[in-house]
């Protein structure tokens, strides 16, 4: 009984102690706007679409690598059909995401518009790390070692993004 | 006072402290920090990172109009460039 209760408990102790943790940031992160603190929001935006600019540059590698182990039979075609497209989706995506974040109106709003970016990104990521892992000879072995690069800086990337906004 | 400590001592003088439940209250209490200092930068003046001053509003627009332009750009580019890919893989 004893420890059910505790068990039942720890969920409110945790959202408690996360709530005073968090207190400051909660408050800053209300207490925010576009209309009170214009050059803070102005400029998180601006971060924002720097970040997602910089995966883009990512992107612009892993679908050019994608395209180029294709040619050389490493990977199928398939496999580049399906980077291609969620490339295309990424494009569009960051689209709307920049429309999103200049016109919010507090860092939450940027944080939503920008997180659908991290899934594509996500993708293109998952699809070449198996093909960026193998042990290859030659022109392809270079690329897929310089493609094990872009993605580790892709997942660094999507994992800062995520964390921090 | 920190709940926190208080949530692990609680538990772990119960004897229930199950595997990952301790690293997990860790977890939480590091990513309240976390938070928090996000929540400060949030509240200060950002920093122009070139000239070090106080960021004025033209500034953080220009910057911001700077980065929508290179974004569309790049989206251009990255639709262009997987068109083309799968133009191509069509073809074969």
């Amino acid at each position: 009984m004893r420890t059910r209760s505790l068990v039942l408990m720890l969920p409110i102790v945790l959202a408690l102690s996360f709530s005073m943790g968090c207190g400051t940031v909660l408050k800053n992160l209300v207490t925010v706007t576009k209309d009170k603190n214009p050059v803070q929001v102005t400029a998180l935006a601006a971060d924002t679409v720097d970040a997602a600019n910089q995966l883009g540059e990512l992107v612009l590698q892993m679908q050019a690598s994608a395209h180029k182990l294709h040619q050389s039979r490493v990977l199928p075609v398939e496999a580049d059909n399906q980077v291609q497209q969620a490339a295309i989706a990424f494009a569009d995506a960051k689209d709307k995401a920049a429309v999103a974040i200049t016109s919010a109106q507090t860092p939450l709003q940027i944080a939503a518009a920008a997180a659908p970016l991290l899934g594509y990104a996500g993708s293109i990521v998952s699809t070449l790390t198996p093909v960026a892992g193998a042990k290859l000879t030659g022109t392809a072995g270079l690329l897929t070692g310089q493609l094990a690069g872009v993605i580790s800086k892709a997942q660094a990337l999507i994992q800062q993004m995520g964390g921090k906004r | 006072m920190n709940l926190v400590a208080l949530a692990q001592a609680a538990l772990a003088v119960a004897g229930i402290v199950e595997p990952g439940l301790a690293p997990a209250i860790t977890t939480v209490n590091q990513l309240g920090k976390l938070l928090k200092s996000v929540g400060n930068d949030l509240a200060d003046a950002p920093v122009d990172s070139r000239t070090g001053l106080p960021m004025t509003l033209a500034d953080a627009e220009a910057r911001l109009e700077l980065a929508h332009a290179k974004s569309d750009q790049q989206d251009n580019m990255i639709r262009a460039n997987a068109l083309a890919a799968l133009a191509e893989n069509a073809a074969e």
